[in-house]
């Protein structure tokens, strides 16, 4: 029996990854998983600085000001250090809970993050003077630098919008939209590439809030718009997504959600998984367990 | 929780089983955090 096949971690990715990309066979979910563990390990020496370089075609330091919006790609923490390295001056927004559960590493990183003798600011999403610090950034000509998927589900204040994502749907948090819109700032969205052993940041797409638009509309346009960008990414490289493995847990997709296809039920959507005193069998179709 | 003896060869040997939905799988999987794993980045938001 295949060891990898039998955990919770691998029916849940596939789970996940069966929903929104169906076009995927059950026969490749394996090999995508054993890539997906590969890339995101701490072993993978791909994930280093020397290997990333910000794209040349873009003319950084010619940005004016605003929302640089990054995603989960294995890659996410590096970046920041290198848009430092490279001179370009940004403040970085999280939720309070992501700063306790690594405040070790996100010191370590803002140490890093220094441009001109200035470090990077944190704030925290919670914080009702937020949009304030962000103005006074962005008025200071520095970034912000917002990730825009992954999404703790810690928070209190939890607003989300449902967002078209592949085959299914994403509940994400609005708030990169909503300050862009409020402070009339681009939002620029960014997404590494791969060519050959490199990892190349460029700028895929810009919102900017210049149209006489009600709030609402440019909230959900711009949403959708992140997102189209990034789901074009997923379609080509699928295992460079962290999130595959807890998005039942950050509020993005709720597996309650899935529209039972009961009369589907075929036996290579099921996976055999040990519970407390035995084994169980997982319907990667529906979430639900058997035993 | 009692697994029954069966080796499942063909899904209609499933409706002999109990069945286990979403909302109480997941708060089972919650406790154990078995789906874990090690990242190279830790979880940002």
């Amino acid at each position: 029996m295949n060891n990898t096949l039998n955990t919770w971690g691998f029916a849940l990715f596939s789970s996940h990854l069966h929903h929104f990309i169906p076009d995927i066979s059950w026969e490749q979910h394996i090999v995508i998983f054993q890539e997906w563990e590969h890339y995101h390990s701490p072993k993978n020496k791909l994930l280093a600085l020397p290997n990333m370089h910000l794209s040349n075609k873009i003319d950084w330091y010619g940005l004016p000001a605003g929302i640089l919006v990054l995603f989960h790609l294995g890659d996410h923490l590096f970046w920041p250090q290198k848009l430092a390295d490279e001179g370009i001056a940004f403040d970085l927004v999280m939720d309070r809970a992501v700063w306790e559960k690594n405040t070790a590493v996100l010191t370590a990183l803002q140490r890093k993050c220094t441009v001109n003798g200035a470090k990077c600011c944190y704030f925290f999403s919670d914080d009702p003077m937020l949009i304030f610090k962000i103005k006074a950034s962005l008025k200071q000509h520095r970034h912000v630098l917002i990730f825009a998927d992954g999404t703790s589900a810690a928070s209190a204040v939890d607003k989300r919008v449902e967002v078209d994502f592949l085959a299914g749907k994403l509940a994400v948090k609005p708030g990169i939209a909503v300050i862009s819109y409020l402070l009339k700032c681009p939002i620029y969205a960014l997404h590494s590439h791969m060519i050959e052993d490199v990892l190349i940041l460029d700028l895929m797409h810009i919102s900017l809030p210049n149209t006489p638009i009600s709030r609402e509309s440019y909230v959900m346009q711009t949403m959708q718009s992140l997102f189209a960008g990034f789901a074009a990414v997923m379609q080509q490289q699928p295992y460079r997504w962290e999130c595959w493995g807890y998005l039942h847990r950050n509020g993005m997709w709720n597996p309650k959600n899935v529209n039972l296809s009961e009369d589907e039920k075929i036996l290579v959507h099921f996976v055999k998984l040990p519970i407390q005193d035995g084994w169980a069998y997982f319907d990667r179709v529906n979430y639900m367990l058997y035993h | 929780m009692k697994l029954k003896n069966i080796e499942i060869r063909d899904v209609r040997q499933m409706n002999g089983l109990t069945r286990m939905e979403w909302t109480e799988l997941s708060a089972m999987l919650s406790k154990d955090k078995d789906d874990e794993m090690e990242l190279k980045c830790p979880i940002l938001f």
